[in-house]
């Protein structure tokens, strides 16, 4: 079954207003939709202008899952199409179909591990459905091939320092280019679904291969010490975070390649990233459907990925998006 | 399902070793109505009455193809435990009760087979009690509530009223779009700049609602009154459903709490069922069997397996163990099997003490009491106890009737002179208690003492060209005293054995010369 998921850029992004807006325009066009959320979706204030923040307005015969906990309040308004225990919690997740348009709150699955058996469910039962995730700021897991076919990016545009590195850094990772494809038929043929980091020389023979977190693997950060600064490939699959970024900054003839893109967790300036001296590849291409641009004052200079539609959240009209 | 290893008393490092949840995924797993099943351990009866019902079962299941269906009904039941919560707290939820219309239904099915069968079909009229308080009440097998016309009524008001209000926005957003040029969506807000051509008209357009932020302004579609008072209307229509929906679902539970002592007891046996069921799925599928239980102290396994031995070795060759009387030792030259004996006895013992089928061909055994596995091992330095010290806390323990003592080389933990001497009272001590010993040991002595039995583990050594190469046949071998002269032929075989492992030259040499000098005595 596809599954299309919305990820923000920093927290209150947009990116309940986006499956928002996109659920609306869709609901008639594409009436097999299944909406969900990681954990529960959002806060119910907005971090910057503490003012409430819209509840999702789930419409009539739609079907989404949340816990059966968040239903308890809305008895009558909804039917029980199926329900499912996962690994992350003890309550079990329930399949429902809104029987008149209400504001259910979500809380989807939280985990990778949950996410896969659900869609396994949902493959046998609803296969012509599309799953619509609403993400989150720290599970940069949704960008996985095996959760998530597309991804809807939203984009909070800031002048504030901290969110201005936020959104540098999605516009990193959405310029990392897909691996060749030659480097991709030799990673894919020595990786495991358990591999975490990969350390190959230049006629890929595997000099380190690790289960372990690539930014708290000692092990690893020594051998790239010792073989980096000949040619070799340094596969990803677990976050890029800064000091890992930093350590391997001024290693010229390594190549990175990270799994999917969102594992670029460091944010850094646009002179940083031009400092970094390996190659940046990605093992996935990023597979972004559409950008959604929520912008509160007018920035220029973001040079967004051409090849990507990009939507003013709250400036343009949205009749064209689609599935 | 996790094999619970601590309760037998076995070490992690052991539990590693034998690999117990190896064996426990054969089990097929993912069954809901099974999720927080725990094994324990079984007293003699339970064992034997157990055992005695998956006799009855695979006896009544014949084939592969009428377990495989049964399982597949099973693995669709669904869990009640926290609906048995629910129902006797009388505080049910929706999905309480469309798990429930789940289980009737699916328990129907399985009924109708074992019915098929000529199994034991169990308390049907609890099953159409419930199913008559599931159909009188719930719609589309527990999907919704039925509920009186009243609310039906709600039901059918608050459909109108969406439509109108659907109706009346779409409206709003036509009259505006035609009266600013802009399309705007109920309830986002739309940003517009002062410069914009739009801003002149979206600020004179009475249903749109601006508010300065930063350098533009925020557009938002304010409802007339009319609309408002119908969003209204549809949220006290909402209230009034959830109390409907509430109130009915009181009185569902209150139905259910009539039959829950029955439910409960019918969902345990239904559960308990549905166990012996995997577990016959399990003997078809994997060819293991059911144990004869008898009341001698004998224990005979033919084609005995280890699982995670089988996996990591081609050649691996399987147990047959025939163990007659109560105090037996077992001999054999290094590396024969000796160990790998013990372990795989020790691994079908702990199987059994679980009620659990083996992975053998045939097997006729006693129910064991307490099982001991006593392994050579370094000690353990925080608790200030050494091998020999481990060793001497095992043997002392109370024994009691029908425990298994498994002891892997006895008093090896301290010099030959005193460890043989030390086995020789203990093995006879053992003798005068009701329990059951196997022990592997290098003192071959111990084959005369009174009452014991000795098994021996043949092995043969075969040259290839290259190399020296052991190949072990795993077979044990009772020994008459007719055959004590073994002992001898056993005299130099670690020393053959050493010679097939990579050992100085040196060594290899004072070997030979060695092997030389007890044939030349030999044949003088």
């Amino acid at each position: 079954m596809k599954t299309i998921s919305f990820i923000g850029s920093s927290k209150n992004a947009g990116k309940t207003t986006s499956l928002q807006i996109y659920i609306h325009h869709l609901q008639h066009k594409h009436p097999h939709l299944i909406l969900t959320s990681i954990g529960i979706n959002g806060e119910h204030i907005d971090q910057f202008t503490h003012m409430e923040k819209p509840q999702i307005i789930i419409p009539e015969n739609t079907l989404f899952i949340t816990a059966s906990s968040q239903l308890t309040s809305h008895i009558g308004l909804y039917r029980i199409i199926d329900q499912y225990i996962l690994p992350d919690c003890s309550d079990p997740y329930i399949l429902a179909q809104a029987i008149t348009p209400t504001a259910f709150t979500i809380q989807g699955p939280n985990t990778k591990e949950s996410i896969i058996i659900l869609k396994k469910h949902l493959q046998k039962t609803h296969p012509q459905y599309t799953l619509l995730i609403d993400g989150s700021i720290d599970r940069c897991f949704l960008a996985d091939p095996k959760i998530s076919n597309q991804l809807m990016v939203t984009l909070k545009l800031h002048t504030t320092p901290h969110n201005c590195k936020q959104q540098q850094r999605f516009k990193h990772m959405m310029s990392i280019p897909s691996a060749p494809s030659a480097l991709q038929n030799m990673l894919t043929s020595n990786i495991t679904p358990n591999t975490k980091s990969m350390l190959l020389d230049d006629r890929g023979h595997i000099i380190y291969d690790s289960h372990i977190s690539p930014c708290m693997d000692k092990k690893l950060h020594q051998y790239c010490a010792i073989y980096a600064l000949k040619p070799c490939t340094l596969f990803i699959n677990g976050a890029l975070t800064m000091p890992l970024f930093q350590l391997l900054a001024n290693f010229s003839k390594l190549r990175i390649v990270l799994n999917y893109f969102t594992l670029l967790h460091a944010a850094v300036s646009e002179m940083e990233y031009a400092r970094f001296q390996p190659m940046l590849f990605t093992l996935h291409s990023s597979n972004i459907k559409c950008i959604f641009l929520n912008q509160s004052k007018t920035v220029t200079s973001m040079n967004l990925p051409a090849h990507i539609p990009t939507y003013n959240l709250f400036r343009e009209d949205l009749h064209d998006i689609s599935i | 399902m996790i094999f619970p290893y601590k309760l037998l008393g076995i070490s992690d490092a052991l539990n590693n070793e034998l690999c117990f949840d190896e064996y426990i995924n054969n089990i097929q797993h993912n069954i809901p109505i099974l999720m927080n099943k725990q094994l324990t351990l079984l007293d003699e009866h339970d064992i034997s009455s157990h055992y005695n019902a998956l006799n009855k079962l695979a006896f009544q299941i014949p084939d592969k193809k009428n377990i495989t269906h049964i399982m597949n009904i099973v693995s669709q039941l669904p869990n009640l435990s926290d609906t048995m919560h629910a129902i006797k707290n009388k505080h049910i939820d929706m999905h309480h009760l469309h798990l429930l219309s789940q289980f009737i239904q699916h328990d129907h099915n399985l009924r109708k087979i074992e019915e098929s069968l000529n199994m034991r079909a169990c308390a049907a009229p609890l099953i159409t009690r419930l199913s008559h308080i599931i159909n009188k009440y719930t719609l589309n097998n527990g999907q919704e509530l039925k509920l009186p016309k009243a609310t039906q009524n709600y039901y059918l008001r608050l459909n109108k009223i969406n439509t109108s209000i659907s109706n009346a926005i779409t409206t709003l957003e036509d009259h505006i779009e035609s009266h600013t040029g802009i399309r705007i969506t109920y309830p986002f807000i739309r940003e517009v700049s002062t410069s914009s051509p739009y801003f002149k008209y979206l600020k004179s357009c009475k249903y749109i609602h601006l508010k300065k932020n930063g350098h533009c302004y925020q557009a938002i579609i304010a409802l007339p009154s009319e609309v408002k008072s119908l969003y209204d209307h549809a949220n006290e229509l909402q209230a009034k459903i959830i109390t409907a929906n509430t109130q009915a679902l009181e009185r569902i539970g209150k139905r259910l709490y009539s039959v829950f002592k029955l439910l409960r007891d019918y969902y345990y046996t239904r559960q308990h069922h549905c166990w012996l069921y995997a577990l016959i799925h399990t003997i078809k599928i994997n060819h293991y069997i059911i144990p004869k239980i008898g009341k001698k102290q004998i224990i005979e396994i033919n084609d005995g397996i280890l699982p995670s031995l089988k996996k990591s070795h081609a050649n691996y060759v399987p147990l047959t163990i025939h163990l007659h009387q109560k105090t037996n030792i077992l001999i054999g030259a290094n590396m024969s099997g000796k160990s790998t004996a013990l372990k795989t006895l020790f691994f079908h013992l702990c199987l059994i003490k679980m009620g659990l089928p083996l992975p053998a061909k045939s097997a006729h055994v006693f129910i064991p009491n307490r099982i001991f596995l006593q392994v050579k091992g370094s000690g353990d330095i925080h608790s200030h106890s050494s091998s020999f010290s481990d060793e001497i806390a095992t043997y002392s323990t109370k024994f009691q009737k029908n425990d298994i003592l498994l002891s892997d080389e006895l008093f090896t933990s301290t010099d030959p002179i005193n460890g043989n001497w030390l086995a020789t009272q203990f093995l006879t001590y053992f003798n005068t208690l009701p329990m059951f010993t196997l022990i592997s040991t290098h003192f071959t002595n111990l084959s005369t003492l009174p009452k014991i039995n000795t098994y021996c583990m043949k092995d043969t050594i075969s040259k290839s060209n290259k190399n020296n190469c052991i190949k072990m046949l795993y077979q044990m071998t009772h020994m008459t005293q007719n055959d004590h002269n073994f002992t001898d032929q056993q005299y130099l075989k670690p020393l053959h054995i050493a010679m097939t492992l990579s050992i100085p030259e040196d060594i290899s040499k004072a070997i030979e010369r060695k092997c030389d000098e007890h044939k030349g005595s030999h044949h003088a």
